[in-house]
């Protein structure tokens, strides 16, 4: 195999654990983001069981991700993490109370520890969901690289694109915690879900729209390629399966009010409106790594670094996703009040 | 003697970071030029957040650690149950326990 091929590989690779990071720590924060509407102290318990027992191996992905463009990209790692820094730093200590939450939430004996916990929790998701979206909104927009290093400001990141990023992934994360709660759990709980999940449905698709409005206009490159005619063709399709999905979405949660069987429908929606909203993103930036102006194959590592990484990889992917397609069988079905999950 | 062991591994850790130095990997790559062109107050900022929660998560764990160690031992307490897996470590209360906050 030639390098360019293991460097492509290895691109699809990260992309997927980035994208299986999104979705799959999106619900698990979104639980988090829905916290201050949910009034209930054993409805939020429930909640938080409901992804107990999945939270830390959807964080996986995320090692997976920056691991693997620490290794098989190392330009892309040095100028993306100077440029990102402080969101990054930010999120992951949010991610430290979120994650110690989970634990401390049940060793409190008084309302007052109890509520900053959930403080803790909520909050812990709100700028860990916050932090990511200005970094994708920042990377998307572009690095200023000179040579081989990062050239901007520590402040760059924070610009009205990065802003509306970070609020449109608060919406879809929160879209994606409501579409899990709705599945995951009965009568009251999966009621306010419902509800709750009608109106994020609303928002992120709105937010889809204008991103999605504004991106040509970032970056000429992106101009060139969305008005260009293969892509127009190729994504000619994508605005009819977002209509089709939120179709279907609304259809189940609002119109089909008595009818639960297919609880499950909502939550795959809306990990159609990500897949989808992730591939524009991606095939708008490819071959870049760092837009505007670093390739996957200019930020590759030696050939025989990449190999030797791949080998290790073939290997691990699937251990892990056998164990985390377990983990998710062994907690099928609708959480019980006051069972163990964990 | 108890932190004899964590002092020696601090000193050696120590010793080992300054005795490279210019280097960041030895005679191949010098600490300024792996530098990452972050701003200064930038990484203050950082370090001063991560000494803060650091101390906030850990001074609340060993908050806790403590009010479990204030609790006596009686006389009166049940073991775990023979017929059913004890958990070990976990964050709501186990079917296997008798009381169902064992910090009260």
């Amino acid at each position: 195999m030639s390098a360019e091929t293991i460097a492509s590989i290895w691109a699809v690779l990260i992309a997927t654990a980035v994208f299986l990071y999104v979705v799959m720590d999106g619900f698990d924060l979104g639980i988090g983001i829905l916290f201050p509407w949910i009034d209930d102290k054993d409805h939020r318990d429930l909640a938080v069981n409901s992804v107990a027992p999945v939270w830390d191996g959807n964080e996986t992905w995320l090692i997976l991700g920056g691991g693997g463009l620490f290794a098989v990209f190392p330009l892309a790692y040095a100028t993306i993490l100077p440029a990102l820094y402080m969101p990054l730093i930010l999120m992951l200590l949010a991610l430290v109370f979120r994650g110690v939450a989970f634990e401390m939430r049940f060793r409190v004996e008084s309302d007052r520890g109890l509520q900053a916990w959930d403080w803790a929790f909520s909050g812990g998701s709100y700028v860990a969901t916050i932090c990511q979206g200005l970094a994708l909104g920042a990377l998307v927009q572009g690095i200023k690289v000179e040579g081989r290093a990062y050239a901007g400001g520590w402040w760059d990141w924070l610009t009205p694109f990065s802003v509306l990023t970070a609020a449109a992934l608060v919406a879809g994360y929160g879209l994606l915690g409501a579409c899990w709660i709705y599945w995951k759990t009965e009568e009251h709980l999966q009621d306010e879900a419902r509800r709750l999940a009608i109106r994020l449905g609303i928002a992120t698709l709105g937010f889809i729209a204008a991103v999605s409005a504004i991106m040509p206009f970032l970056q000429p490159a992106f101009r060139a390629r969305w008005f260009s005619l293969p892509f127009m063709a190729a994504a000619a399709p994508v605005p009819i399966l977002i209509a089709v999905l939120a179709w279907q979405f609304f259809r189940n949660l609002a119109w089909e009010n008595h009818q639960r069987e297919r609880d499950w429908l909502p939550f795959l929606c809306a990990l159609g409106f990500f897949f989808l909203s992730y591939t524009g993103l991606a095939i708008s930036i490819w071959p870049m790594i760092v837009p505007p102006g670093i390739t996957i194959w200019q930020a590759a590592a030696p050939r025989d670094s990449q190999l030797f990484l791949l080998v290790g990889a073939v290997v691990l992917i699937p251990i892990i996703l056998a164990y985390t397609g377990y983990v998710y069988w062994l907690f099928r079905g609708k959480m019980k009040p006051g069972h163990s999950y964990h | 003697m108890g932190p004899s062991g964590l002092i020696a591994v601090t000193f050696g850790w120590i010793t080992t970071e300054a005795g490279r130095q210019p280097y960041t990997v030895y005679g191949l790559l010098t600490t300024a030029e792996s530098v990452a062109p972050i701003a200064a107050p930038a990484v203050a900022a950082s370090l001063i957040a991560f000494v803060v929660v650091y101390f906030t998560v850990f001074g609340a764990g060993i908050w806790y650690l403590l009010k479990l160690f204030r609790k006596p031992p009686t006389a009166a307490e049940q073991g775990p149950r023979s017929d059913q897996p004890v958990r070990t470590a976990g964050i709501t209360p186990g079917a296997a326990m008798a009381h169902p906050n064992p910090a009260e």
